[in-house]
């Protein structure tokens, strides 16, 4: 291979320079992301203090377990149904920011939106 | 050559630099410790700054709430406000008794707006059990067994004057619940710690030198409202979102007007700011039912406790001393 001066780059010159700002540049645009759809990402559902599932929220379901049903729509997460009587948990209704919980004392389950992180709320009064 | 060995070398350090910084934002957080347990009809969880050393701390404390939970249960039927409320036992428990005198303290300053004696109001309505609309005659025939100053406490004994009068602790005592496990908490040397009893937030200390983050429920939306960063601070809410039913288009929830017997109209949400969690009870109930203008003209003249309410057309409105405050957290 011919070098021809000090300013001429070979094919692995330019191969190292292109890994190298890649791997500088990632971490940060992956932080980026995180911070900007920090919003919803996941929703833990917790029974007898347990974790019985983990939801995408960014994909629409339906997850149905014991006498419960739990839905997923628009990155909203809420208890559709339960056969619980005072039907608390079903009346909280949707919740979509980091720190928010959903709550059934008589069937013991806790849907929760993990929060915490960088920016978002540590916890939710409502 | 040596330019570009330079350079590259530069190149090299300063990937090798961004990488290691954000893996240690990553992954070395500063730890958190965090316990639940199912009591006072809700989730209690408390978080602590630190190491597993913190845990036996939390679980003393869950411990010593969950004692005091099971202390005032109205539901129960061994318990002593069921027997009060349903056999007129009287009561002698002195933390019951506490718990009593300040719930009547704030009967008193909010004119017999908020009232403890709603009891046979939110029986009659199904609020413990199926929810239903009564008539107004047993509206009114109810609301003469309504009124805190049917009750008498002397000597460190609580009886009441009328048969039928009966007591719904449930919304103060979870607020002296959460206080007797703060000062568990205080006791075992902990510092920083955020408690939430089912929504009632008391935040202790910082988190690693930052104040705690607290948001506020959207009565109507699914996210929050905005929020607060807060340090020693208890942030408690009412709202009409909870324990409600919907007849003919109208929502009849959980938080009444003794007055009236009906509940409380003008706002969807309350949230109190309080330090003092012995002077924080039946606050945010209290500025629901009062409204915005009486609600905020009484945080004025108490001077120790601040609002911000969200009315039934969705504003959202600041009490004066919060009003400018820089610490609001939009969230929208």
């Amino acid at each position: 291979m011919k070098r021809n001066g000090l300013y001429r780059l070979n094919t692995a010159d330019i191969v190292i320079a292109a890994i190298v700002i890649t791997v500088s540049i990632t971490p940060l645009l992956y932080s980026f992301t995180r911070q900007k759809s920090a919003a919803a990402n996941i929703a833990n559902i917790y029974q007898d203090n347990k974790l019985v599932k983990q939801v995408a929220l960014g994909q629409d379901s339906v997850y149905k377990f014991k006498n419960m049903e739990v839905e997923v729509n628009r990155h909203r997460i809420r208890i559709a149904k339960s056969d619980c009587a005072r039907q608390v948990c079903v009346n909280t209704g949707w919740i979509s920011s980091p720190a928010q919980t959903i709550v059934c004392v008589p069937n013991k389950v806790l849907v929760e939106i993990p929060g915490g992180g960088a920016g978002q709320y540590d916890a939710v009064s409502y | 050559m040596k330019i570009k060995k330079l350079l590259l070398i530069f190149f090299i350090t300063a990937a090798v630099v961004t990488v290691c910084a954000f893996l240690i934002r990553k992954f070395i957080r500063p730890q958190v410790q965090k316990q639940t347990r199912f009591m006072m009809d809700t989730l209690v969880t408390i978080q602590v700054p630190g190491g597993r050393s913190v845990l036996p701390a939390i679980e003393k404390a869950m411990d010593r709430m969950e004692e005091v939970d099971k202390k005032f249960s109205i539901l129960d039927p061994g318990s002593i406000i069921y027997k009060f409320n349903n056999e007129g036992t009287p009561v002698t428990d002195p933390e019951i008794i506490k718990v009593m005198q300040r719930a009547i303290r704030v009967s008193e300053l909010s004119g017999g707006k908020f009232d403890v004696t709603v009891y046979p109001l939110m029986k009659l309505w199904g609020f413990y059990a199926t929810k239903h609309l009564p008539t107004k005659e047993e509206i009114r025939e109810t609301l003469k067994i309504v009124g805190y100053k049917y009750l008498v406490i002397k000597d460190g004994k609580m009886t009441k004057l009328k048969k039928g009068v009966g007591v719904d602790i449930g919304g103060i005592a979870k607020l002296y619940v959460v206080e007797e496990g703060a000062k568990v908490l205080k006791k075992e040397g902990i510092k920083s710690a955020l408690m939430d009893a089912g929504g009632d937030i008391y935040a202790i200390g910082t988190l690693y030198g930052k104040p705690w983050r607290v948001g506020i429920r959207d009565p109507r939306g699914d996210g929050v409202i905005g929020g607060l960063d807060v340090s020693d601070m208890l942030v408690v809410s009412s709202g009409d979102y909870e324990r409600f039913f919907m007849k003919d288009g109208v929502r009849y929830h959980h938080i009444m007007d003794p007055f009236t017997g009906y509940p409380a109209r003008g706002l969807s949400s309350s949230t109190i700011f309080c330090s003092d969690p012995a002077m924080a009870d039946g606050l945010s109930a209290t500025v629901f039912i009062l409204g915005k203008d009486k609600g905020f003209a009484l945080a004025k003249k108490l001077g120790y406790f601040e609002a911000v309410v969200v009315t039934e057309d969705q504003k959202i409105y600041y009490s004066e001393g919060l009003a400018g405050s820089t610490t609001i957290v939009k969230a929208k």
